[in-house]
């Protein structure tokens, strides 16, 4: 009863209701793809900000005519910050080299303008010594900005900033929606519990009957909403991985040069434990809520 | 065994199902419940089988206190008697010796020993050669031996059967008629409800007669 029963009375029950199984799992698989694959792109996302903030390195405009202990000064003040591996003065004279360089196949003119000369100022390139949070850089620059001498920080602040912003949203929305599919899942699972109950009551009341307590008679039914939402949670991921596999191959082949086709990947091996184990343990504990009212003793009583 | 003392049961209308039944069978009685329909023959199962409780009165069974019995208790007392119903109540998906060990197997009895239980059980009711065919494979008659089989295979002191020959013909109700009275000559006590007065008559068994709700003398 207690455990070979328990798999002969599921075995019996996809057996007798196949549709009723088969369309639960359809539609918690479906709700289960959907969410994990909205994790998994988020999660990927926020991926490409640490990515972009691993990469950032600040130019730090000087003004014009600082004395050189000024610099120096300067020079110490962004080092004793800490944030920094690296911190490379760039000469007035070498930043106009360097644009032109550049530049001056596109505007050839340029190279003849010597007013533009004094408008590009000198500047320190600053390297980040470690990933850090999108908020802490601006932090940073923020502090440098305060320096005396300083006129300006960049560091692709904006675009930083506005993908951020829109992740955010993004987030939110994706949050939402997941909840409430993951109430939708709740309730698919419960109602197919009580429609397996009452579709097998008669088969109920015989064990009743029989003296059989409401832990054994709830049994099965929880260990059937385990199975289904473990088997489900497994086949999500299945389908997730596929999903992010396409999107990878599109993102290789459409948009190589963001490189981003390195940055998403699927989920670690305890992250794939946690959500089957998860999902399954909701599964139980869902079937348990709706079975723990059926069997009081005299669940017969209304239809003897 | 059985004990009803002044038990009233009212159901929402109100309608009133039974009124001032006093009951006293003994252990080994075999006895006989009648009545026309809405007499309140299947009040008393649903009581007896601790299926619901008195509105008033006092059900004792089996040493237990039905009219004040806890929910978790009800399991354990339906371990102690059998019930026979008029449609057999067996598992479709099981075949006849799973029906039969069911009652052993919610006991947590080892294999063994529900083996041999079953085998003697059907024995009892002349199924031993069919222990491996499902329900729909056999005759009404041959699925109402296994639901006695069932009944008994936990060595109940008390049976009910609710109508038991109710979907019989003749010839099989006989056998299980007979089959009765072998399980009471075994000392089971036995309260059977039917509509067929034959069989009544031609056993001097007590007999109890309910007419709306009362017990008629």
């Amino acid at each position: 009863m207690i455990s070979g029963s328990i798999f002969k009375k599921i075995g019996s029950s996809i057996r007798f209701y196949p549709w009723v199984h088969l369309s639960a799992f359809l539609v918690l698989t479906s709700t289960l793809t959907i969410i994990l694959s909205l994790t998994l792109f988020f999660k990927n996302l926020e991926g490409i900000l640490v990515s972009w903030g691993s990469q950032v390195e600040m130019n730090i405009y000087l003004a014009d005519n600082l004395k050189k202990e000024d610099q120096q000064e300067i020079h110490k003040t962004i080092v004793e910050l800490g944030h920094f591996k690296n911190v490379q003065f760039i000469t007035k004279e070498s930043a106009i080299d360097n644009f032109f360089s550049k530049m001056s196949k596109y505007v050839p003119d340029f190279a003849e303008d010597k007013e533009f000369l004094n408008v590009i100022p000198a500047s320190y390139l600053a390297t980040l010594e470690k990933t850090l949070p999108i908020s802490e850089i601006a932090s940073i620059g923020k502090s440098i900005l305060k320096i005396t001498g300083v006129e300006d920080v960049s560091y692709g602040q904006e675009w930083i900033e506005n993908f951020s912003v829109f992740l955010s949203t993004l987030k939110n929305t994706s949050w939402f929606i997941s909840l409430v599919l993951a109430v939708g899942g709740i309730f698919v699972i419960g109602f197919i519990i009580y429609i397996l109950i009452n579709k097998r009551r008669e088969e109920i009341e015989i064990y009743e009957l029989c003296g059989a307590t409401s832990s054994m008679i709830q049994a099965p039914f929880i260990v059937e909403g385990a199975i289904l939402c473990l088997l489900s949670s497994v086949l999500a991921l299945v389908f997730s991985f596929f999903i992010l596999v396409l999107q990878n191959n599109f993102l290789h082949s459409e948009m190589i040069y963001f490189g981003l086709n390195e940055i998403f990947h699927f989920f670690s091996l305890i992250q794939i434990v946690t959500t089957i184990l998860t999902c399954t343990l909701i599964g139980g504990v869902v079937s348990y809520l709706f079975v723990r009212k059926m069997n009081s003793g005299w669940a017969a009583a209304s239809r003897i | 065994m059985i004990q009803f003392h002044h038990v009233y049961k009212t159901y929402q209308g109100p309608v009133h199902a039974l009124r001032d039944i006093n009951l006293d069978i003994k252990k080994g009685d075999f006895v006989f419940l009648t009545g026309p329909s809405g007499a309140g023959k299947t009040t008393l199962f649903k009581l007896l089988s601790a299926y619901d409780k008195p509105t008033t009165g006092k059900v004792k069974v089996a040493g237990y206190d039905l009219d004040q019995i806890d929910a978790k208790d009800v399991p354990y007392y339906r371990r102690k008697i059998g019930v026979v119903f008029q449609d057999f109540k067996l598992l479709r998906d099981y075949n006849i010796f799973d029906n039969v060990a069911l009652p052993l197997t919610i006991l947590g009895q080892t294999g063994a020993q529900i083996k041999k239980k079953v085998h003697s059980a059907l024995d009892l009711v002349g199924l031993n050669h069919r222990w491996d065919f499902y329900p729909e494979q056999i005759s009404g008659g041959e699925k109402q031996r296994v639901a006695i089989a069932r009944a008994l295979i936990h060595q109940p002191e008390l049976l009910i059967a609710d109508e038991p020959t109710g979907n019989l013909d003749p010839d099989l109700s006989d056998e299980i008629m007979s089959l009765f009275d072998k399980i009471n000559a075994q000392g089971t006590t036995l309260v059977v409800a039917t509509h067929d007065h034959s069989y009544i008559n031609r056993r001097q068994k007590q007999h109890i007669r309910l007419k709306e709700g009362t017990l008629v003398v």
